[in-house]
């Protein structure tokens, strides 16, 4: 399905707050054939260059709120809609260096008819963060 | 009710391609009284089938914003489709509370183009995603009943809603919600999707015939999915219509007779970019099922005359495809054999085309992918084989 569409190049960059680089950040569609609730999220995986991030370092963010993992689950009403991206921000002081990295990306979904092991989409792209 | 399935048609708007003023449609969507339609004159029983679009159709389009929703609707009024239909979470904006305005506009570009609203195809996730809780009962009818306001509320008169697996029991959600869709008058209709068994005393099948007709409804019926009847397997029309690599299949026809693993052949296929149906030859013949959740499974039991006794119980179809060839053909699924079967049934709902090629081309970048020509040759050939061209 959408696994060369769903890592988006735009947006890839250092997160700094209070003049420290705490992480970065990465935009992501849905693979699935519709938007779903937050809970309906299974899994994440994100890994640099070989550097692997569970979803216990991700912040994600659906317009002006931010959620843990945890509190997805919970986040009933809160949308990923068809198309439009949401933002994973990984926590990593000091964040990434400027140049051209491979960034690997899953998503697990699970609509309640596919059974527990849900809808698995991953894909591995050279991604350029500028700054 | 004491309408004939006939005469409920008409107040839905169905009964004609020809008389179905979607502007009618949309004001009697509530009201089974206001009939401002009438049957098609024409005489045939096939003329009286509709031809749609199902929006599931332009997906890729729609997510990369190549295509709006005014420009797919544009498409569909292009092709003289009629029929329109929707999977919800992908069309309507803030869902399930779209604005107003959208509402207003939705009705305008269906008016504007001639379209008459079918099938909202819906989820009730009565799982939660398995992080959180189940659905009880009650809740999955309480979403089923916002789905089915919603698409009221939109002009669409069938919702087909996916809940649990269909390995499962049917659930008590169809029992629940009968009279709650016999109130606004939407129609239930759980979708006959590949591989379910098409054969009334199959478990899917029969359950939700029994609740038909326990409750003696006419708001519970099914989708059927095209998808569902495919073509008898062959090797040489794969190739011939290139669903098949020809080096990929001497490379498992090799591996197979020399013995080989499974899941090295497995490996070798997928470092070759196969296609899906290559992936589904290697299943083939090394006798493997594919894992759950994994798709491309289709039921070689079912057969077209299975579907004779559902068709009363039938109210939209999806007109599932895969692949259109040049010379109108659908390469694996058994259209010629299912529309003599639909017109000898007297079906006479609406026929809406759903593609579904793009998916596996988004993964392996080996052709473009051009949902639009796709489903305009999806139409030549619905057309003749309706004997409209």
């Amino acid at each position: 399905m959408f696994e060369n569409y769903m890592l988006l190049n735009r947006g890839f960059q250092n997160i700094r707050q209070n003049n420290q680089i705490i992480g970065f950040q990465v935009l992501v569609k849905i693979a699935y054939y519709r938007g779903v609730v937050l809970p309906l999220i299974g899994d994440l995986q994100i890994a640099v260059d070989g550097e692997k991030f569970g979803t216990d370092k991700m912040r994600i963010t659906v317009g002006r709120h931010s959620y843990t993992f945890d509190e997805t689950a919970k986040a009933e009403d809160v949308r990923w809609n068809f198309g439009e991206p949401l933002t994973i921000t990984v926590l990593k002081p000091g964040g990434l260096k400027p140049g051209i990295h491979e960034v690997y990306f899953l998503q697990n979904i699970k609509p309640s008819y596919t059974g527990e092991r849900g809808r698995i989409s991953s894909v591995t792209q050279k991604m350029s963060l500028v700054n | 009710m004491k309408l004939t399935r006939n005469e409920f048609l008409k107040t839905l708007g169905y009964a004609s391609a020809a008389a179905a003023s979607s502007g009618a449609l949309a004001s009697s969507a509530g009201a089974a009284s206001s009939a401002g339609t009438q049957a098609s004159s024409a005489g045939r029983p096939q003329d009286s089938i509709m031809l749609g679009v199902s929006l599931y159709s332009y997906q890729h389009a729609f997510y990369t914003h190549a295509m709006t929703l005014e420009d797919s609707l544009a498409e569909l009024n292009s092709i003289g489709a009629q029929g329109l239909q929707i999977i919800d979470e992908i069309t309507i904006p803030d869902f399930p509370n779209p604005p107003e305005q959208w509402v207003d506009q939705w009705f305008a570009m269906v008016d504007k183009y001639k379209l008459t609203p079918t099938n909202m195809n819906s989820f009730v996730d009565i799982w939660w995603g398995w992080r959180h809780k189940p659905m009880d009962l009650q809740e999955q009818v309480a979403t089923l009943t916002t789905r089915l306001k919603l698409a009221k509320k939109l002009g669409f008169t069938v919702v087909r809603p996916t809940s649990g697996s269909v390995s499962e029991p049917v659930g008590k959600i169809f029992e629940e919600i009968v009279p709650i869709a016999e109130d606004l008058n939407v129609r239930v209709t759980p979708e006959l999707h590949s591989p379910i068994p098409l054969q009334t005393n199959a478990a899917f099948v029969g359950g939700i015939l029994d609740t038909i007709h326990k409750k003696n409804t006419k708001h519970l019926g099914f989708t059927l999915d095209m998808g569902d009847l495919p073509l008898p397997f062959s090797k040489e029309r794969s190739l011939k219509y290139g669903d098949l690599t020809p080096a990929i299949v001497d490379y498992i026809d090799n591996a197979k007779a020399k013995g080989v693993a499974f899941e090295e052949a497995q490996a070798k296929v997928i470092s070759m970019n196969p296609k899906s149906g290559d992936v589904s030859y290697g299943y083939r013949v090394f006798g493997t099922t594919p894992a759950a959740g994994m798709g491309g499974m289709m039921n070689f039991q079912n057969d077209p005359k299975d579907v004779l006794p559902l068709i009363p119980y039938i109210y939209n179809i999806h007109g599932k495809f895969y692949k259109m060839t040049e010379d109108l053909t659908e390469t694996s699924l058994n259209y010629e054999g299912a529309f003599r079967v639909l017109i000898e049934g007297g079906y006479n709902g609406s026929i809406d085309s759903e593609y579904e090629g793009q998916r596996s081309m988004q993964a392996q970048w080996c052709e473009p992918i051009n949902e639009v020509e796709q489903v305009r040759r999806h139409h030549l050939m619905m057309r003749r084989l309706l004997g409209r061209i």
